[in-house]
């Protein structure tokens, strides 16, 4: 495994906890820099490590430790590759209802680290909600708990909190404690394709005007329509289209379908659309398809660019309609009507796919800016000093308490921070 | 010390002027007797009174206060309603308690992103009063939300009945303006779905005013449901209602509220103006609620019936209109109250455990209470596991307020000893601190004062709450550290 472009770094592979405490304060004491990792299949995107870090790998910390189905709680350790978790809360239809990408592989540690979240997000929110208890590895190769194995609890200070998004900065996660959901007995999936993306826009304010809490409501742009629709095996002329999803128990969904269908008569009408239900399996490649639009596989990331753009979900028609309307248009653009967020995807054919990427970025911190967003950036063609992993859109909040918390977590600074350091750089 | 009530020490000569050339004379309170309102919260097994009390009306009025705290290094401590029920706005000895309920304007509300700004002496019910017209409502329900204060709420992560499905306090603050304790002010978070960067506001929800001082809140608000029904199932034993609710979670059934009352409960609420219809004779009745589309409602219903069969439940109610619904509710919500009729004092506990630990829990609380001669009522949000065992007694009888003290603590060992916690909505505060080391390590505990040492290293900020006092002497068990800790 090599962790940079151009600097190959050891890779430590603890297969216990001790083990992994001690890698910690041997690299304290030698002044080397640990990066966290899961399956490192992520790494390359913050740009070639310091100088002498080795990668902290938990891969081999990947079972789950605590399966309690009667009480839908798990606790799961931080190596776990996400498609292996699924699988095996599925076996008793639970879940933690938030989609991932199914390739390139990541671990739950590297989903909670880098706050990841799929398209579900607007109804089912992040892993915020459902992580219930850690145990963490801090400077001095220090082991920690905090929170619990019940689903309420006001015990102590929330660190949890802190974790997710820490991009490893505050240290490790070794173990993470969850709380699960059961499968949704019935789940929908429509696709309604539009000649105009305003008509998407207008069903789709009007879906959640009248609270129908779809699980899935996105927009997309023709080039994401056309690979969306390509996922599904069903294709056509360009368009706009809007995806929905309801989830719950039959009759809920059943009744969810015939509203949108009656709210889509009433704003489809001379708009000309086609709507398309589609079944279980189609519903969960689309969702995967969805996740997978914040992914580039790493043969891909020299020449692609991803933003999250986040704004009021009032705004996020202004910030699509900018992003499509920019000189350099995005290739793909899906946009979250529920959670306000638009996903933007470039893909560079000429050799100066960085120059171009960072005045792109230039554009949507802009775009931020005027709608009192924010947004990150996922992937981008990687260029030293350039762009880097989680490079924000907007002005971090608060960024002396984000230092002061990193030397308590981590006071000889022993975690790599540069990740971390990219969410604070103001835009 | 705990329960001797210390006369009010007179402010240093000089403090009374200082504090004047920033607030008002009318909204000062150093008078001692008047000062005995704020010598405790809804907790009053402890009492100090504060040095003084500062009726803030502004962020700007709140931003002096710490800052004057921080020159003179005086501990200060935010107050709300101060219907805490663990200790955590009882006063530091020669404080100043920052009161907030005065700031209580709802700043900005946001129907079509659902979200509302609020400062912090609003009161909880008054945003879900400010929106509903348009359909929406703010979820968290503590039982005291007619009275408790949104900066109140976010100190103690507050919970309530239907935080079972709607989630806690702290899945509902998008963002704060904190007052630090260096008198710096600061915003986290917003009501942006995404931003970069670790989740501050998550830590200062539920932080307790050790870490500053609110000002400012955004709230998520959401849909009210479509339709609500509600059920009553009535047991002859405690144990079946209690495999009512494994039998509801199990099914993947996720109800709005989950909510037991014990024979000793519902005999209080029957005796009491809360009297809901519960019937006298049962051991325990089961409140639940389930909440959404109605359209998915009867295939739910169905469920929850089937189960109450299968748990032998001796009788099955459900509202049948909003009148009955709130009947139900009036019981529910009124046992603390009622409870005033079985004693003088009350000592409401907050413990928590695997919901399929319920059954073996309370077998354990009520031989406790049996042991220690004490009388223990059970009223509890059962479908998150959160118990609230109730101890009725004389507070002016040494022995018994004694006794209760060593029922409490027996009590949240077993919770512990369950796989549970010391807290699942009323917080640590003074009441549990010493019990903190029942759940955590020296290490966990450890980490979580650099945190707060980041955030306030002079720890004027709410001391004496949450941490232990002497971490290394005490007589409650430690838990082991690191990974065979970990539940």
């Amino acid at each position: 495994m090599t962790a940079g472009v151009d600097a190959p770094a050891e890779v430590l592979s603890p297969a216990t906890y001790e083990e992994a405490a001690d890698l910690v304060r041997d690299a304290e004491a030698s002044g080397r820099k640990l990066i966290p990792s899961g399956l490192g299949n992520h790494l390359d995107l913050a740009g070639a490590p310091p100088r002498n870090a080795a990668i902290l790998s938990l891969a081999r910390l990947s079972k789950i430790v605590r399966y309690e189905p009667d009480d839908f709680t798990a606790g799961i350790q931080a190596g776990i590759p996400l498609d292996v978790l699924r699988s095996e809360l599925a076996k008793n239809r639970q879940e933690i209802p938030v989609d991932f990408a199914a390739s390139p592989r990541g671990t739950i540690g590297g989903a909670l680290a880098q706050n990841r979240a799929g398209p579900r997000r607007g109804r089912s929110g992040t892993l915020r909600p459902y992580l219930i208890g850690v145990m963490g590895l801090r400077g001095g190769g220090r082991i920690y708990h905090a929170g619990g194995m019940v689903v309420k609890n006001v015990a102590g200070f929330d660190v949890m909190k802190l974790l997710i998004g820490s991009a490893g900065a505050f240290g490790a996660v070794l173990e993470a404690n969850f709380k699960l959901r059961p499968i949704p007995a019935a789940r929908s999936l429509r696709r309604v394709r539009f000649a105009s993306a305003s008509s998407a826009w207008e069903l789709a304010r009007e879906i959640r005007r009248r609270s129908l809490e779809p699980a899935v409501l996105s927009v997309l742009d023709p080039g994401a329509d056309a690979a969306l629709g390509a996922a599904l095996g069903s294709t056509g002329g360009p368009a706009w289209s809007l995806i929905w999803s309801f989830e719950g128990n039959e009759g809920a969904v059943k009744w969810l379908e015939g509203e949108a269908d009656r709210l889509l008569a009433e704003c489809g009408k001379g708009a000309g659309h086609e709507s398309t239900p589609f079944g279980e399996a189609e519903r969960a490649r689309a969702v995967e398809f969805l996740a997978g639009l914040r992914e580039v596989e790493a043969a891909e990331r020299h020449r692609t660019l991803v933003l999250s753009l986040a704004t009021l979900p009032s705004d996020a028609e202004t910030a699509a309609e900018d992003l499509a309307g920019a000189p350099e248009a995005p290739g793909c653009l899906a946009s979250e009507a529920s959670s306000g967020i638009s996903i933007a995807r470039w893909t560079f054919t000429g050799g100066n796919s960085a120059s171009l990427a960072k005045r792109i970025v230039a554009g949507a911190r802009g775009i931020a800016e005027r709608l009192g967003g924010s947004g990150r950036v996922l992937c981008a063609p990687w260029s030293p000093g350039a762009l880097h992993l989680e490079e924000s859109l907007a002005p971090a909040a608060a960024p002396a308490l984000h230092r002061r918390f990193g030397e308590a977590f981590d006071p000889r600074g022993v975690f790599d921070a540069r990740p971390a350091e990219a969410t604070r750089r103001p835009a | 010390m705990l329960f001797k009530r210390k006369k009010p020490a007179p402010a240093p000569d000089g403090i009374c002027e200082e504090l004047l050339e920033w607030i008002p004379r009318g909204r000062l309170i150093t008078d001692a007797s008047e000062l005995r309102v704020y010598e405790c919260d809804g907790l009053p097994l402890h009492k100090q009174p504060p040095l003084a009390v500062a009726l803030c009306a502004s962020r700007e009025e709140v931003i002096r206060a710490v800052r004057w705290c921080r020159r003179r290094g005086v501990p200060f401590v935010p107050r709300g309603a101060g219907t805490g029920l663990s200790g955590g706005a009882t006063p530091a000895p020669g404080g100043l308690v920052i009161d907030t309920n005065r700031m209580r304007r709802v700043l900005r509300i946001d129907i079509e992103n659902r979200f509302a700004v609020v400062e912090p002496g609003v009161v909880n019910i008054k945003v879900t009063e400010a929106v509903e017209k348009d359909g929406l409502h703010y979820a968290p329900d503590p039982s005291s939300q007619k009275a408790c204060t949104i900066g109140g709420n976010v100190a103690e992560n507050s919970g309530g009945p239907h935080c079972l499905k709607y989630g806690m306090t702290t899945d509902h603050i998008l963002g704060l303006e904190v007052v630090l304790p260096d008198g710096e002010a600061v915003r986290i978070g917003g009501p942006l779905a995404e931003s970069a960067g670790p989740d501050l506001t998550g830590f200062f929800v539920g932080a307790e005013g050790t870490c500053g001082v609110v000002v400012e809140a955004t709230l998520r608000i959401v849909p009210r449901p479509q339709a609500v029904r509600t059920f009553l199932a009535i047991f002859d034993a405690m144990a079946p209602a209690c495999r009512m609710v494994a039998e509801v979670t199990r099914a993947g059934i996720l109800p709005a509220a989950l909510e037991i009352l014990d024979r000793n409960t519902i005999r209080a609420v029957e005796a009491s103006v809360y009297a809901a219809g519960y019937p006298s004779e049962a051991a325990a009745v089961l409140l639940v609620e389930i909440d959404g589309f109605d359209a998915g409602l009867d295939e739910e219903e169905a469920r929850i019936r089937a189960i109450a069969a299968e748990c032998r439940a001796i009788e099955f109610r459900a509202a049948r209109d909003a009148a009955e619904r709130l009947k139900l509710w009036k019981g529910r919500k009124g046992a603390f109250g009622a409870m005033g009729r079985v004693n003088t004092d009350l000592y409401v506990l907050d413990g928590v455990v695997p919901r399929t630990r319920l059954e073996s829990t309370l077998g354990e609380i009520y031989r406790i209470a049996e042991r220690h001669r004490v009388v223990v009522s059970n009223v509890f949000h059962a479908g998150d596991g959160n118990l609230h065992p109730n101890i009725s007694y004389d507070g002016r009888d040494p022995d018994e307020k004694a006794r209760v003290l060593r029922a409490g603590e027996e009590i949240l060992k077993a919770c512990v000893d369950a796989g549970g916690s010391i807290s699942g909505e009323h917080g640590i505060g003074l009441e549990k601190k010493e019990f903190v080391p029942l759940l955590f390590s020296d290490e966990d505990v450890a980490l979580m004062a650099d945190l707060r040492h980041a955030v306030d290293p002079t720890e004027l900020s709410n001391p004496g709450k949450v941490f232990p006092d002497a971490l290394g002497c005490r007589e409650v068990r430690r838990r082991p550290p690191r990974e065979e800790a970990h539940r």
